[in-house]
């Protein structure tokens, strides 16, 4: 048994047989939308460092970070039936966590400020400098760079991702680039 | 070199480094790369920067993502289940209360106690229907005492069952809505 408490453990529905180590995500996502509870864990915990990692990177917030990756797992589980196994899961999975990311963009009411040194002090994280000036990005120019370099997704995956043209999200990610190497060069 | 061609080159780092201009275009900026220090010293910073990108680190994820989840999903499939009480299973725990009443019945009075105490209720229930309609007068004693007992306390466990129920009802009307 792999859950994390007893709480947990009463919360699952359906008891499938235990997800093998290896298991291809597609298949954990049918097995999931089937209502194997025990599926969906696996996924949440294969996908949990990167997901929290893109959501950390996006809203520059180790709170906020925890709500979005939460809302983002949430989301998957109510769109798994939607999930078409014929095809591969990262890019369906990748273009609904940046859709969360932006809907939690236009709900959030104040405009991202920094979560300040102390929250992330108390974390033992520390921003590198390419960090801070990824923070300081407009979310329309940083979510294609992190989906990209963060996610691995490619161009026509972002673009499909976020209802751009695959020359519109080149040229987001130019002007990223260039901001962020002129940010860095004036720092150094 | 000149000014112009230092900004064009600036203009172009990007889709340079990427390798999405043409052929024509990037053999001038490759050229005025080998004659410009301050542009080839850019060029590699533009170069390394995707690579520092895909290198990008972030905290780990708290321990309590994973169960925080897990109870969220958990709750709302059981929101999305069909009502609780519109499912037969819901009532097998009163299959389990009516053995239980009759197991403590058995060992409070045993098979002949219970037997005795079922006709004696019976048979009030008829003295208090003859009372009610007039043919005879109410009954003086009730013998059934602990069938009256163990017939409240079931009442107590269904009447709590069905308000249990009904604040499942409510809460799972309340998810629908929100």
């Amino acid at each position: 048994m792999t859950s994390p408490s007893a709480g947990v453990a009463t919360l699952r529905l359906v008891r499938g047989n235990q997800p093998p180590e290896g298991a291809a995500p597609g298949d954990l996502a049918r097995r999931a939308a089937g209502g194997d509870f025990d599926a969906f864990e696996a996924l949440v915990r294969r996908y949990q460092r990167r997901v929290y990692g893109f959501a950390y990177q996006y809203v520059r917030d180790l709170d906020e970070a925890q709500d979005v990756a939460q809302e983002i797992f949430i989301r998957l589980h109510q769109n798994l039936a939607r999930f078409d196994t014929a095809r591969a899961f990262d890019p369906w999975f990748w273009k609904l966590a940046a859709n969360v990311c932006l809907n939690y963009t236009r709900k959030r009411i104040p405009e991202p400020q920094d979560a300040g040194p102390t929250q992330r002090g108390e974390a033992g994280v520390t921003d590198s400098p390419l960090q801070l000036a990824l923070g300081e990005l407009d979310p329309a120019f940083r979510l294609p760079l992190l989906l990209h370099y963060y996610a691995d997704l490619p161009i026509e995956e972002i673009a499909a991702a976020l209802g751009l043209s695959s020359s519109g999200v080149k040229s987001r990610m130019y002007r990223a680039r260039a901001v962020l190497r002129r940010v860095l060069e004036e720092e150094a | 070199m000149t000014e112009s061609e230092c900004h064009e080159l600036r203009q172009r780092l990007e889709p340079l480094v990427d390798r999405e201009l043409d052929q024509e275009t990037t053999a001038r900026l490759e050229a005025h790369l080998r004659s410009c220090s301050g542009c080839s010293k850019a060029y590699e910073e533009a170069v390394s920067l995707p690579f520092r990108l895909w290198a990008l680190r972030a905290p780990e994820p708290p321990p309590a993502l994973v169960p925080a989840v897990m109870r969220a999903v958990g709750a709302a499939a059981r929101l999305e289940r069909p009502a609780v009480w519109t499912r037969p299973l819901i009532w097998a725990p009163l299959l389990a209360e009516g053995g239980l009443a009759g197991v403590i019945g058995l060992y409070l009075s045993g098979v002949a106690g219970v037997a005795a105490l079922a006709r004696a209720t019976v048979g009030d229930l008829g003295a208090l229907w003859g009372w009610s309609v007039g043919f005879s007068s109410p009954p003086s004693d009730f013998s059934a005492d602990l069938v009256v007992v163990v017939g409240a306390l079931l009442l107590m466990v269904v009447t709590i069952y069905h308000l249990a129920l009904l604040a499942r009802q409510r809460a799972h009307e309340q998810g629908r809505q929100t």
